[in-house]
């Protein structure tokens, strides 16, 4: 799936994960005003999170999945 | 979900939309004739799009031993005589000024020993590109993003405009959807330039274009201008594991954690071969040397050689096509220019960078760093006569009911209770264009099935699109235009019946000269989709004297 998720102890909601997402996958949470992944599904692998942190809490792993190809959805 | 109707609503002389380096300098011209301008962008302005990723910066200068005639030559050859002469042209001419602009706004270029930027040589060795700093790793955008702010123009991010507003025939602003909020913005503007890029259907191997979905076209079309035939496709590959292109944006800035450096292995390579071993044939020297110019790895597929491997310092990498889905060659996206000054075939409305379909490399790319170089002289062209036409406007007033009906039109997947989701109608439009034997080998029978398909999605599926939240609204958007481009995509690929450059027919397998030294364009009339062959000025034309074999050094499968 790419993206995993945000390590809530290493963030310091700088928000530059969410600005730099090309694919609007991150959000900022109201409450812990920390980046937590919110559209997983709709990750390109791009990296650009990865690269931007300035506290490297994105959790990544290097492999893309597809959703199975359904008759409708 | 509630939409409400709000106080979202801005004014400005000249409204830029999108966020590249065409969006960036176009903001930043318009505001330097005195104009109030707003920039609107879908993600963050100066991390959009292509840009970030870009390399290479062309600039023409004839100090440096430059020869114009030399330059064009070589262009009008290796685009197969379908480039718009005029566009070529000028984005050399004003290349170099762009690229000085660049550096007084403290953009930086790799430099030799000497302090002199370091010119690179584009292959074979005609045109040549300098080098964005390796150091700055994308972040030269970030430098022009805030000469944007600088100059005093406002920028908004995180909102895709969704739908032009239109009165008394004239483009008089827009409707934008914020990514987290439901409530719709209001964008009243005297000129509006579309600055979003090139297009694509949301390709897994080529993240640059994942936000770029087709949408300033879809617009525009769907108000009544003219779009670029979309015959000509762009043929990057990608490994067949994993995108492109990713290694860059995380090695520029940071050591790769070890677990990640399966990224690292890339698509790019010394050169291709086939599952029988053999290299795949070099390009004759007077054809394009772009790496991803013409359908070589197509055309092993579809002779049953696949797979194809890329050759690499790292160890051979198996290679697939569609990297850059619903892509066409570079400039050759987007808005059909009705004049020199960007303007498009509607009053109000300008394009620039790829948004504008102005053929400036004809059929096949030969001219590295030239894409974004065109980008920055397109968009200053656009700006500053999209100023200029603002500034002498009176006042505008926008009748109520056009808002309102834009925003109902942006607001209607929401309101649905159920249908088709924008993910599933994406994947499918995805499966359907992908093979190679329907993009890219090309025959009227399997274009017109793929076609039927294609317009059962637009009259069945997207009218049903239905969503849950702000981000499902934009999604979508984004595959409602996307099926419209593909339709585009189909038609212009049944209507140009020859083979020139990334477009080839398995059933027109050679250059028709006399009948297809044309542009294609496309627009809606009587709510068909029309298209139209725009014939290319004999002047420009190659010399029909010589032999075919001499004129065209590639020979297409079947030719």
């Amino acid at each position: 799936m790419a993206i995993e998720r945000i390590d809530p102890e290493l963030c310091n909601g700088c928000k530059r994960c969410v600005d730099s997402c090309p694919a609007d996958v991150i959000r900022m949470d109201r409450e812990s005003r920390k980046a937590v992944v919110r559209y997983a599904q709709d990750c390109v692998l791009c990296c650009w999170c990865l690269a931007e942190c300035p506290q490297d809490a994105v959790v990544f792993t290097p492999v893309k999945t597809s959703p199975l190809f359904t008759s409708w959805g | 979900m509630n939409l409400s109707t709000n106080q979202n609503r801005l004014e400005c002389d000249v409204l830029v939309i999108g966020g590249g380096i065409a969006a960036c300098f176009a903001a930043i011209k318009a505001s330097e004739q005195g104009a109030k301008v707003i920039l609107v962008d879908k993600g963050f302005a100066g991390k959009s799009g292509q840009s970030p990723w870009a390399n290479n910066f062309m600039a023409f200068n004839p100090d440096w031993g430059h020869k114009l005639d030399a330059w064009m030559e070589h262009i009008n050859r290796t685009s197969e005589y379908v480039n718009n002469r005029y566009w070529t042209e000028i984005s050399m001419k004003e290349s170099y000024a762009r690229y000085r602009d660049l550096l007084s706004w403290g953009v930086q270029f790799k430099k030799g020993e000497d302090g002199q930027p370091v010119r690179n040589p584009a292959p074979p060795g005609v045109t040549e590109a300098l080098q964005f700093e390796e150091e700055a790793g994308g972040d030269w955008v970030q430098i022009l993003r805030k000469q944007v702010l600088r100059s005093g123009v406002k920028i908004i991010d995180r909102i895709m405009v969704a739908e032009l507003l239109k009165q008394d025939g004239r483009i008089v602003g827009c409707v934008g959807l914020p990514a987290e909020s439901d409530e719709l913005y209001t964008f009243i503007a005297k000129a509006t330039i579309l600055c979003v890029g090139a297009c694509g259907f949301k390709p897994a191997g080529y993240p640059p274009i994942i936000q770029l979905t087709c949408d300033g076209e879809a617009m525009a079309y769907r108000a009544g201008a003219e779009i670029l035939g979309k015959e000509f496709v762009d043929t990057h590959i990608s490994r067949t594991d994993l995108p492109i292109g990713v290694p860059m944006v995380l090695e520029r800035k940071k050591d790769v954690p070890e677990h990640l450096k399966v990224l690292l292995r890339r698509a790019q390579g010394k050169y291709k071969f086939n599952a029988e071993g053999e290299r795949l044939p070099d390009r004759p020297a007077e054809a394009s040397q772009y790496q991803y110019t013409y359908l070589e790895s197509e055309f092993e597929a579809h002779a049953g050689r696949a797979p194809i491997y890329r050759a690499s310092d790292s160890g051979n990498v198996q290679v697939v096509g569609g990297a850059c889905l619903g892509m066409s060659l570079r400039k050759a996206d987007g808005l059909w220019p009705a004049n020199t000054r960007c303007g498009s075939s509607l009053p109000g409305l300008y394009a620039a960078g790829d948004a504008l379909g102005n053929m400036q490399n004809g059929a096949a790319y030969a001219l590295p760093g030239g894409a974004i170089a065109g980008c920055a002289v397109t968009a200053t062209i656009a700006g500053e006569a999209a100023a200029q036409e603002a500034l002498q406007m009176g006042e505008l007033i926008v009748a109520e009911e056009e808002s309102a009906r834009a925003k109902q039109f942006v607001q209607a997947p929401a309101q649905r209770q159920g249908g088709y989701s924008p993910r599933w109608v994406t994947q499918l439009l995805q499966n359907t264009m992908m093979p190679y034997f329907i993009s890219y080998i090309k025959k009227a029978d399997r274009l017109q099935t793929t076609l039927t398909t294609v317009e059962f999605m637009q009259e069945h599926l997207v009218p049903k699109l239905f969503a849950r939240d702000p981000h499902e609204l934009r999604l979508a958007h984004e595959t409602k235009n996307m099926v419209l481009s593909a339709e585009m995509r189909l038609r212009s690929a049944l209507f140009r019946t020859e083979s020139r450059g990334n477009h080839y027919r398995e059933d027109y397998p050679r250059r028709d000269d006399p009948n297809w030294l044309a542009w294609t364009k496309i627009k809606e009339e009587h709510g068909q989709m029309k298209l139209i062959k725009v014939p290319i000025p004999k002047e420009c034309w190659p010399d029909l004297s010589t032999p075919y074999e001499q004129r065209y050094p590639f020979r297409f499968p079947g030719e």
